[in-house]
């Protein structure tokens, strides 16, 4: 497997994504403190599978925008993501024997 | 090189100076006017009424959050919820328009520009005199007065001596931008939590400000504490796995160590992995180590 990451966000290479419905906002998820992981450019298609997969994006001149992942010293740093095809899963820890989500 | 207005660089030093301001003293019958004032502009109705509140409530966010009921309940949008009703939540825009009508450059500012620059005037008054946060409902202007804020460099609220946020009704506590019930925060910054104590916060980020903020020699304080793999990450980065026992408890804790490429952080993520490569990948729910072409 073939994967980027952005933060507690993991960018999973895949060949083809799932018929699914497109995301109408521009937030992939939001972070500790509302602090948001947003895009501009491509597809976000959100299915929570299970604990880690919530989704999956079509890169297509996407810049991907968070307050602290990322290159930059703006208000909000920006990463470019190669074009291709993404399943998205989320950080997790094992907390007192349960699955519990990142959100750094 | 500064590109914009000797005038327009003393608004935003005027806007710092109000909102990094120690003190100040509420005039609640001109702070209210000032927003009355703000209908006048647009033509509308005045509220007939008027209630004020001493900090951020539920019942306040209820009222604001009206015309967003999309939004979750829980606490952890409130303080995105409220800064939609902040006085100054168009700090940006208003700044722009202000330096947009001192120096037009091609295209000359409408009456609109100029009725927007009145109304950003306004909320700055309202906000010296001592308005924070405002919304209106069913005739009424809910308005709750202006906290004291203290932030870090960074601009994330923080502060080791005093509450981050204070109002008269209420205070909040925050190192580096996380927020601490008043107990945990007079822990860390005396310096007298544990590191099992640390270890045992539930939430990545709350420990890493305490891990931040603690005497890292209390780590061979643990029980049985051990480093039991250790790589170089793609960036550099040393990486760790640390194991050590607590109280009543069978199992050893397991957590991965590692460094956050854009920040610089140091994470501790719980696992249930014996080596770096296998405890990154399974925190993304892989079960064998996986190939990371890049990370930010």
């Amino acid at each position: 497997m073939k994967c980027f990451r952005h933060g507690e966000i993991c960018f999973e290479k895949v060949k083809v994504i799932p018929k699914l419905d497109k995301s109408v906002t521009k937030e992939l998820l939001k972070g500790s403190h509302g602090n948001s992981h947003l895009f501009d450019g491509g597809e976000f298609y959100p299915e929570k599978r299970d604990d880690f997969i919530f989704g999956y994006f079509k890169a297509k001149n996407t810049i991907l925008l968070h307050i602290d992942h990322g290159i930059g010293k703006g208000e909000l740093k920006k990463t470019k993501l190669p074009d291709g095809n993404y399943r998205l899963r989320r950080q997790v820890e094992w907390i007192n024997e349960q699955l519990r989500q990142v959100e750094d | 090189m500064v590109d914009y207005s000797k005038k327009t660089q003393e608004k935003i030093d005027y806007l710092c100076k109000l909102a990094e301001r120690k003190s100040y003293k509420l005039n609640k019958k001109k702070a209210q006017e000032e927003l009355l004032k703000s209908y006048d502009l647009f033509d509308l109705k005045r509220p007939k009424k008027i209630k004020w509140y001493d900090h951020i409530t539920n019942a306040f966010l209820d009222r604001a959050s009206r015309s967003s009921r999309a939004y979750s309940a829980s606490r952890a949008y409130s303080a995105y919820r409220a800064s939609s009703a902040s006085t100054d939540y168009d700090f940006d825009y208003g700044i722009c328009t202000f330096e947009y009508l001192q120096n037009p450059g091609g295209e000359q500012p409408n009456e609109n520009d100029k009725k927007y620059l009145k109304f950003f005037e306004l909320m700055i008054q309202a906000k010296k005199y001592g308005v924070g946060y405002f919304c209106d409902d069913n005739d009424t202007l809910h308005i709750v007065t202006c906290p004291i804020i203290i932030c870090n460099e960074l601009g994330q609220y923080h502060s080791i001596e005093k509450p981050a946020i204070s109002w008269e009704g209420e205070k909040l506590y925050y190192l580096d931008g996380v927020s601490f019930e008043k107990k945990w925060w007079n822990k860390i910054r005396k310096g007298k939590l544990s590191a099992e104590e640390v270890f045992a916060i539930d939430n990545i980020e709350p420990r890493r400000v305490a891990y931040e903020l603690m005497d890292k020699t209390k780590m061979k304080k643990l029980k049985n504490y051990k480093v039991i793999d250790e790589k170089i990450d793609d960036k550099n980065n040393p990486m760790k796995i640390i194991s050590f026992n607590v109280q009543n408890m069978d199992e050893n804790l397991i957590f991965y160590n590692c460094i956050d490429p854009s920040t610089d952080r140091e994470y501790f993520v719980q696992t249930k992995e014996q080596t770096c490569l296998k405890a990154k990948s399974a925190s993304f729910g892989f079960d064998k180590p996986v190939k990371w072409i890049n990370e930010w």
